[in-house]
């Protein structure tokens, strides 16, 4: 049996009150609203459909380079970082890597990429036998805009445990002496310093190339 | 041994124009032959070629020297979860009627103690050492990798 229906005009009375009070709160809650992520010093969340941050690895470092003085990855900020690490003396995965770093390189600033804005970085494992001008001459070669950076043994181990880089000294007995088992990832950090994506030594060039170009349009110098 | 350095340095172009490369007697087919091309301050650097086996009879590559590289050794590239590893060969098997490609990130020649830059174009002449078809020599052009490889 339906109730007696209460008075009409105290019905949309109440409606009223409801919608006030409702907005009100909304009004309150609206004014309280901390500012937009964008307009703060943080950086911002990724965008959905963008590359999310790589969690658990990566971060801040400062090692002596190539350019002569000490290179911090926070003084790279707003440039998309292609970070890798090898020997110099790697004969076959690290040229390997880094001509393909130049390849990718050359394609982007062919595309109309401000290459001002990106920045290839070698990390030597090898601090023992790459000097830093040896290093230098070796990078130029793959790239005019690389820049080498060589720590000492307990720098560089803390930066390959940071970015969960493997290396392993092997001896092989081979006449060239030691050489290192070691993983080839290039991190691909975006202008917050966040490691975004692993391009591995079977990914295609294209994966490279198609990560600069995104972070770069979600982070608009 | 003069004579059989010049022998080897005239013989070198005509390997490498020769096409398709002529079967020895063993049945023993090197093509393809290049070494990377790398950094004028490297040491090092790789060889590779394909050694097909026409024959009807296994056979191993036991060694490879290289003109202005002191030692070249055999190596292969392992890779192990997400690392790579090198491996010293003593021989690579090339198997009766299969063949073997020494190609960037599996097995190379290693090229350790370049006694001068390698200049892109330069032909090295090399020569590589088979269990049963012996010695055998090749032309090395030194270039670039192809496709970034």
């Amino acid at each position: 049996m339906p109730d007696p229906a209460p008075p009409r005009r105290h019905t949309l009375r109440n409606v009223l009150l409801t919608l006030l009070a409702v907005l009100g709160v909304s009004l309150a809650m609206w004014a309280s609203v901390p500012p937009a992520p964008v307009a703060s010093d943080g950086p911002p969340p990724p965008p959905a459909n963008s590359l999310p941050v790589v969690a658990g690895l990566g971060g801040e470092f400062r090692l002596p380079a190539t350019t002569g003085q000490d290179l911090a990855l926070s003084s790279l900020r707003g440039k998309v970082v292609l970070l890798n690490f090898g020997f110099t003396q790697c004969p076959d995965v690290c040229p390997t890597t880094l001509t393909r770093l130049g390849k990718v390189l050359r394609e982007l600033a062919d595309d109309g990429v401000d290459m001002r804005r990106v920045q290839p970085l070698f990390v030597t494992f090898d601090p023992e036998r790459d000097s830093l001008p040896h290093l230098r001459e070796y990078v130029a070669y793959f790239h005019p805009s690389l820049i080498g950076l060589r720590g000492d043994q307990d720098q560089t181990a803390a930066l390959a445990r940071q970015y969960k880089v493997i290396y392993l000294k092997q001896d092989t007995g081979s006449a060239g002496g030691y050489v290192f088992q070691h993983s080839d990832f290039v991190y691909v950090i975006d202008g917050w310093g966040r490691v975004r994506l692993l391009v591995g030594g079977k990914d295609p060039d294209v994966a490279l190339f198609e990560a600069v170009k995104r972070l770069l349009r979600e982070d608009p110098a | 041994m003069k004579f059989l350095l010049v022998c080897l340095v005239l013989c070198a172009p005509l390997a490498v124009a020769a096409e398709p490369p002529a079967a020895g007697v063993s049945g023993i087919v090197v093509s393809d032959g290049w070494i990377r091309q790398v950094p004028p301050v490297s040491r090092n650097s790789a060889g590779y070629l394909v050694v097909e086996n026409r024959g009807a009879a296994d056979d191993m590559l036991l060694g490879a020297s290289v003109e202005g590289v002191r030692v070249t050794e055999l190596h292969e590239m392992v890779r192990k979860g997400d690392t790579l590893m090198m491996q010293r060969r003593p021989a690579i098997a090339v198997p009766a009627g299969g063949q073997v490609a020494l190609a960037p990130g599996g097995l190379h020649l290693m090229l350790i103690d370049l006694q001068r830059p390698l200049q892109a174009g330069e032909k090295r002449a090399a020569v590589l050492r088979f269990r049963d078809a012996g010695e055998r020599e090749v032309v090395l052009e030194v270039r670039a990798p192809r496709e970034g490889r």
